[in-house]
């Protein structure tokens, strides 16, 4: 079941999908809890939690001093001990303040003590450029590497608002710790989501175009750039399938790989800057799986490698455009 | 000595230029001197001419793609050359072309690579199979001595149906199923539909749509078969048969099940025309895992056809005909067509392939499930 | 006392023949420290640890077998051996963990003060921790944390005047521990570690506090380390006269057992037996954790995910 198969529900917005996942599980469960700087009766850094303590009170949504690290760590101690948290970072570049707590600690518990306690908790990280523009280094970065490569961890990242609450509910449900991101630029998007209660499991993609010439993987803001590369490529007669992979840990490999098989092209997008990033793991992967299918080398869109220039002319020039996974894709079809 | 064709720098600080289109195609002569492509840069649209005269060979980028300036994009070969291939200890082959190459015990030294350095890709193995069908079929031509007689040369297409279907008459033991039609529903939705659809849905759309989406119940017709086993697909990809200029072709619709009505439509207007231009390429013409044959534009009621192998199954139509039905006692005139299903007995018997048909019968009459 | 004392022993014996490996962190020395406090603790109150952790959780009534089991990388351990001497938890008697990462336990503490506050019980939690730890910043957010929530966690730093081989003095600019405590909005204490008893009357009011929504506590205990930072470590940084002085002079165990058996709540005999049947315990111990398997190589995998 994917957005596209319900035209016919009601369209809100990838914030108000959050909001809305949160609010139906702390009313489930009173062990659910939200913490984050500001998410009280200010509603958060972005407004996603507006509404929510006026519902729920200082028993389920607490605002915090600005401690990202011992929060991320008194989070890990509640849920040990009964609570189930949501930890909201203001923006994802913040949470590197915390990577003892979410890496070190939250990660390794379950492993460490022998599965005596376990860590349920999310940490939602809004991240991305694109949207606000001109936010500069420190926030701006898409950060999902960091974290898909802490063995202990899960780690997702829907697209769309129907993804967005049934991920968040998948996540709040887990007993692992998940990181939980969003993007800022999509805060607005709206979209189908039905009424009702559903969940998307973790670990599963979504084809959001059936194609068959190239394989497109991409997520968060690159995702809706992906769809439209989609439209301008179809005209030329060339159709690519166009892969959501929703979650980043643990990855849909089935749906790729079989995607890959078929097409015998893949062009792997991702917003963040290119070296070390999640589309090298895809790519390694799929030579890995399916290197027998492969017509032409696996092609890889990405960030340049520089920190987030403030000018927007510097920061128009380093992020992935719609022509580049246009260009890209055609170079993999017209490979020879 | 083959001679590069290079994105070239036309203005100073240029690192890159999109090759807007060739105005040679491959394998065509070109003179020197000659206009050859036409390049974009953020400056102009220019003319590039053809610095050597000979064959255009080895094209490696297409219309619309960003070529960095120096960037070999074509050869122009001597005439009488032999294509540039690559050194001769190593045979570059995509992944797949090898696998495919492997799957059909083709020996590699004999393909012919139309990538850069004579790198062989999947289409060229599609390519060369298919000229080994050609050259394996034999002609003969017998007349009887004293009558005159004009002699019509079989197109290479023609000659290769031939064969194929006279494989198929004598190695496949088939059996036919046939059903009619209550095509009332169906004319109804045809007519609700067309005033408003881009491209007007055919009937055959309409069978492609409901014979797409009945194979999805019954795998075992959704395959092939090669010796004691049937390979049953997961994607429905059914072959439409259409003739352009004499030759019978079989394009193929990929994973109609998923497609709507007008896309399957579009897709079948857009195969036609590429047909009739003989422009269809091997990846639409490959690929398929069930065929469709209607006559019904001849003014046919009703033929079998014969099994496409390797596939297990052909749907053969007629045109739709008003017909006397019984009904509650009554006769009543509906519109009907008929379906003859040819199925290979050695995957199926009429048991297990008669459902399929009747699903397939219960779709068209009851159209409004396809949208 | 003994049990910890003759724990903490074996250990290093073990280490000098080579049978245990890795990293391990004695608190010989510092048994007053978390015996007074852990004496006002149940069984459902919570603790936070730290690498110098296996005091902590036997003063908190962890079974030394399994945890020797575990010192030894034993299937048998409290962590199945995926943990060590490092990393030792139990759970079962309220122990959240030892976090070798300095100061790492400290907000795990004050989440686990607000899940009892959230809950509505009068449990509480210890979060132990060194002299050295007051570097790290998670221990003034958590006590920032602690104070304006009013939680009931009881910070407790074990200055056993080293961290590693830096001498607190240097290292640490927190002079006044009331005065600090009283700024930050909560009481704070400096109490002799070596005097188990005037450890265990702070631990009292502190864990009383706690208990009915007084809200946090800072202890500060004055304690000595007799080993070095690590078994094996060769202690440039101190002389050799100062550990024997402190090891005759400051030994808590003589301390308080002379003590008990002066105010005649101990007789030599009954003196004697405890010390032996820790003896025997630790002893047990050691024949259970070495009789004990590996954990099998190819459950590697196992406790990824949840």
């Amino acid at each position: 079941m994917s957005m596209h198969d319900n035209p016919n529900s009601r369209k809100i917005s990838y914030m108000l999908a959050i909001r809305e996942a949160l609010q139906e599980e702390m009313r489930r469960d009173p062990a659910v809890v939200l913490f984050g700087e500001d998410v009280a009766r200010h509603g958060g850094g972005f407004g996603v939690s507006k509404t929510l303590w006026e519902e729920f009170g200082d028993r389920q949504v607490r605002n915090t001093p600005i401690s990202e690290n011992c929060i991320a760590g008194m989070a890990l101690g509640a849920a040990m001990t009964g609570c189930r948290p949501v930890v909201e970072f203001m923006f994802m570049d913040f949470a590197a303040l915390a990577i003892d707590q979410i890496c070190n600690e939250a990660a390794k518990i379950h492993y460490m003590y022998g599965g005596q306690a376990s860590a349920p908790l999310v940490y939602r990280c809004p991240q991305g450029g694109l949207s606000m523009k001109s936010a500069g280094a420190h926030h701006s970065q898409s950060l999902e590497a960091w974290f898909t490569h802490i063995p202990g961890l899960k780690v997702v990242f829907p697209s769309t608002p129907y993804d967005a609450k049934g991920l968040l509910k998948a996540a709040i449900r887990d007993p692992n710790p998940v990181v939980f991101i969003e993007h800022k630029a999509l805060y607005s998007l709206e979209g189908p989501v039905p009424e009702g209660e559903y969940a998307i499991p973790i670990g599963e993609a979504d084809v959001k175009i059936v194609g068959n010439r190239a394989t497109v993987v991409a997520s968060g803001y690159m995702l809706h750039l992906a769809l439209q590369a989609g439209e301008v490529l179809a005209k030329e007669g060339l159709e690519v399938e166009v892969i959501d992979p929703r979650s980043l840990k643990p990855l849909d490999e089935d749906c790729i790989f079989g995607s890959v098989r078929k097409t015998h092209r893949a062009v792997l997008v991702q917003e963040a800057c290119r070296t070390g990033g999640v589309a090298a793991e895809w790519g390694m992967r799929i030579e890995e799986e399916c290197f027998d299918w492969l017509d032409a080398p696996v092609e890889r869109v990405a960030g340049q490698d520089v920190p987030i220039p403030y000018a927007r002319s510097l920061e128009s020039r380093v992020w992935p455009t719609l022509d580049g996974i246009v260009q890209a894709v055609k170079k993999v079809c017209y490979f020879k | 000595m083959a001679e590069e064709v290079f994105m070239p720098r036309l203005t100073h600080d240029m690192q890159s230029g999109r090759l807007l289109r060739w105005l040679k195609q491959e394998g065509e002569s070109v003179r020197k001197g000659e206009p050859l492509f036409e390049v974009e840069t953020d400056k102009a649209v220019s003319e590039v001419e053809a610095e050597a005269s000979g064959r255009l060979q080895s094209v490696t980028y297409g219309q619309d793609q960003d070529v960095p300036v120096g960037t070999r994009m074509a050869l122009i070969v001597g005439e009488g050359e032999a294509p540039a291939a690559g050194p001769p200890e190593r045979i570059i082959i995509t992944p797949i072309a090898r696998r495919i190459a492997r799957d059909h015990q083709v020996d590699l030294a004999l393909l012919k690579g139309s990538g850069r350095g004579g790198r062989v890709v999947e289409a060229d193995v599609h390519h060369f199979l298919s000229q080994q069908e050609q050259a394996n079929s034999t002609m003969t031509v017998a007349a009887p001595a004293e009558v005159e007689y004009e002699v019509v040369r079989l197109s290479n297409i023609q000659r290769i149906t031939g064969q194929r279907m006279l494989q198929s008459s004598q190695t496949i033991p088939q059996f036919t199923l046939e059903v009619d039609v209550d095509m009332n529903e169906a004319v109804r939705l045809r007519q609700h539909l067309n005033p408003e659809a881009k491209s007007p849905v055919s009937f055959t759309a309409l069978l492609v749509k409901a014979a797409a989406l009945a194979l999805r119940h019954f795998p075992r017709i959704n395959a092939t078969i090669d010796g004691d086993s049937l390979q049953c697909y997961k994607q429905i990809n059914i072959g439409v048969a259409m003739t352009a200029k004499n030759d019978l072709l079989v394009p193929v619709i990929h994973q109609a099940d998923m497609l709507t009505l007008e896309q399957i439509q579009e897709r079948l207007d857009a195969l036609k025309q590429q047909a009739s231009q003989g422009a269809l390429n091997a990846w639409q013409l490959s690929g398929g895992t069930f065929t469709l044959s209607n006559l019904g534009m001849y003014g046919i009621d009703r033929f079998t056809a014969l099994v496409n192998p390797p596939q297990v199954a052909i749907l053969a139509t007629g045109q739709v005909r008003e017909q006397a039905w019984v009904e509650d006692d009554r006769l009543v005139i509906r519109p009907a067509l008929t379906l003859r299903l040819s199925i290979d007995h050695r995957a199926l018997d009429g048991a297990t392939a008669s459902p399929f048909l009747v699903e397939l019968q219960k779709m068209i009459e009851n159209p409004y499930r396809m949208l | 006392m003994y049990e910890i004392r003759f724990f903490e022993e074996v250990a290093g014996n073990l280490y000098r023949r080579g049978l245990l490996k890795g990293g391990v962190h004695a608190c010989i020395g510092q048994e007053a420290a978390e015996v007074g406090i852990s004496a006002h603790l149940r069984t459902d109150d919570f603790i936070t640890s730290t690498h110098r952790g296996h005091g902590h959780h036997l003063a908190k009534g962890a079974d030394p077998k399994r945890l020797m089991a575990e010192l030894l990388g034993k299937e048998t351990g409290y962590c199945k051996g995926r943990g060590g001497s490092m990393h030792v938890a139990a759970f079962e008697v309220g122990s959240l963990g030892a976090f070798p990462i300095v100061g790492a336990g400290v907000p795990s503490a004050v989440g686990a003060g607000f899940s009892i506050q959230q809950q509505g019980t009068d449990q509480v939690v210890v979060a132990y921790f060194g002299d050295g730890t007051l570097g790290q910043g998670t221990v003034y957010e958590g006590m920032n944390l602690a104070s304006i929530w009013k939680l009931p966690v009881i910070f407790a730093c074990e200055n056993n005047r080293y961290a590693v081989s830096s001498r607190m003095e240097d290292m640490i600019a927190l002079k006044d521990v009331p005065a600090f405590a009283a700024s930050l909005g909560f009481c704070g204490r400096r109490v002799n570690g070596q005097d188990t008893l005037e450890v265990y009357r702070a631990a009292e009011e502190a864990v009383e506090r706690a208990r009915s929504g007084g809200g946090p506590t800072f202890l500060f205990l004055d304690t000595y380390r007799f080993e070095g930072h690590y078994f094996g470590e060769p202690e440039g940084y101190r002389s050799r006269e100062e550990v024997q002085k402190a090891r005759t002079q400051i030994d808590p165990i003589p301390l308080f057992r002379a003590q008990l058996l002066e105010s005649r709540v101990l007789t030599p005999e009954i003196a004697q037996e405890i010390e032996q049947a820790a003896r025997a315990a630790v002893a047990e111990a050691l024949v259970f954790a070495e009789a004990s398997p590996e954990p099998d190589p190819e459950e590697y995998g196992r406790y990824v995910y949840a």
